[in-house]
């Protein structure tokens, strides 16, 4: 249980190194440990019900740590820090606030930050705060998932596609 | 042609007061919810152009509420339904130049939503309904 519990914890920070310098800010504390391990099975139902697009994109729901947020968030900022100053390869999900496909292509990221945790950084963008970044990299139509590898910008995939695409082009920029 | 120019003198006095206050309340509006009106009427448009479009909403619906709540946040704050899954350098700009004011042009020339609103058959997302009721969006939405 104990080996269990320290696994999640260092997971979880690694994945959302992000956050860390930005602790104070957010209104939900993320340190206590007890709320990420486990889930009650009420939400597990939840989850599943509420997430069809998810479904449909993975067919394989993976309830990990639903409660906390996988990803973590960038802003101009801390953009050199997090993103061009980055050692590990660096995801960026570019959103906008009333954008319905951003948030299914979000529920894909968050399953992404999981399954390849300690190997790619996850972080999102508003567009809506933060234009001078959306500008900086052409975004026009959202959402765009932008792949930073070495600080450089890799790949970008534009739009709402299946898991399995981001995937592919994860594990291209990850082998190149 | 006395009497028409008349009548289009007068229509500024009119029309200014009324649109003072408007701009006052985009201030407040901007972090609140849309307005019940424009919801309704950014609700009632989506199901009528879903029907005359021969497209479907998505099959989660969740991403349908959010884009009409989106549509209804513009009509309120920018006067017209401009698409909320981009993004504007300047919104109010783009507005009033139209392109991107749902139905947006590349919908109605070659039924491309990549908001996921309009979705044809052959979408892999689309569903099987045209119907969205206000309930089901303040449902999926409320969590936001």
């Amino acid at each position: 249980m104990a080996s269990a519990a320290s696994v999640a914890l260092i997971s979880y920070s690694d994945c959302c190194q992000g956050f860390q310098q930005y602790k104070g800010r957010f209104p939900i504390a993320y340190e206590s440990p007890g709320a990420l391990l486990f889930p009650a099975p009420s939400f597990l139902s939840l989850h599943q019900k509420n997430h069809i697009g998810c479904l449909r994109a993975t067919r394989r729901p993976s309830v990990v740590c639903a409660i906390r947020p996988k990803t973590g968030t960038v802003t101009q900022t801390s953009w050199d820090n997090l993103v061009t100053k980055n050692e590990s390869p660096v995801l960026v999900e570019f959103y906008a606030s009333w954008c319905g496909p951003c948030q299914m292509v979000h529920r894909v990221i968050n399953e992404i930050a999981v399954e390849y945790k300690g190997k790619l950084k996850c972080f999102t963008l508003n567009t809506d705060n933060d234009s001078a970044m959306a500008e900086e990299y052409d975004i026009k139509a959202v959402p765009v998932v932008l792949l930073f590898k070495n600080g450089r910008k890799h790949s970008s995939v534009i739009g709402t596609m299946p898991k399995e695409f981001y995937v592919a082009a994860i594990e291209k920029m990850l082998a190149s | 042609m006395k009497a028409l120019q008349a009548s289009i003198a007068y229509s500024f006095p009119i029309s200014s007061p009324a649109a003072s206050p408007r701009r006052f309340s985009r201030v407040i509006r901007a972090q609140a919810d849309p307005s019940d009106k424009s919801m309704e009427v950014m609700r009632k448009f989506s199901e009528q152009f879903c029907r005359k479009s021969d497209t479907y909403f998505c099959v989660d619906k969740s991403v349908t509420a959010v884009v009409i709540k989106g549509l209804a946040d513009h009509r309120d704050t920018l006067g017209a339904p401009l698409c909320p899954c981009r993004h504007y350098d300047d919104k109010e700009a783009e507005a009033k130049q139209g392109f991107w004011n749902c139905p947006c042009v590349p919908m109605r020339e070659r039924k491309e939503c990549h908001c996921m609103l309009f979705l044809t058959p052959d979408n892999d997302f689309a569903g099987k309904e045209q119907t969205i009721t206000l309930d089901e969006i303040r449902e999926v939405t409320s969590n936001m």
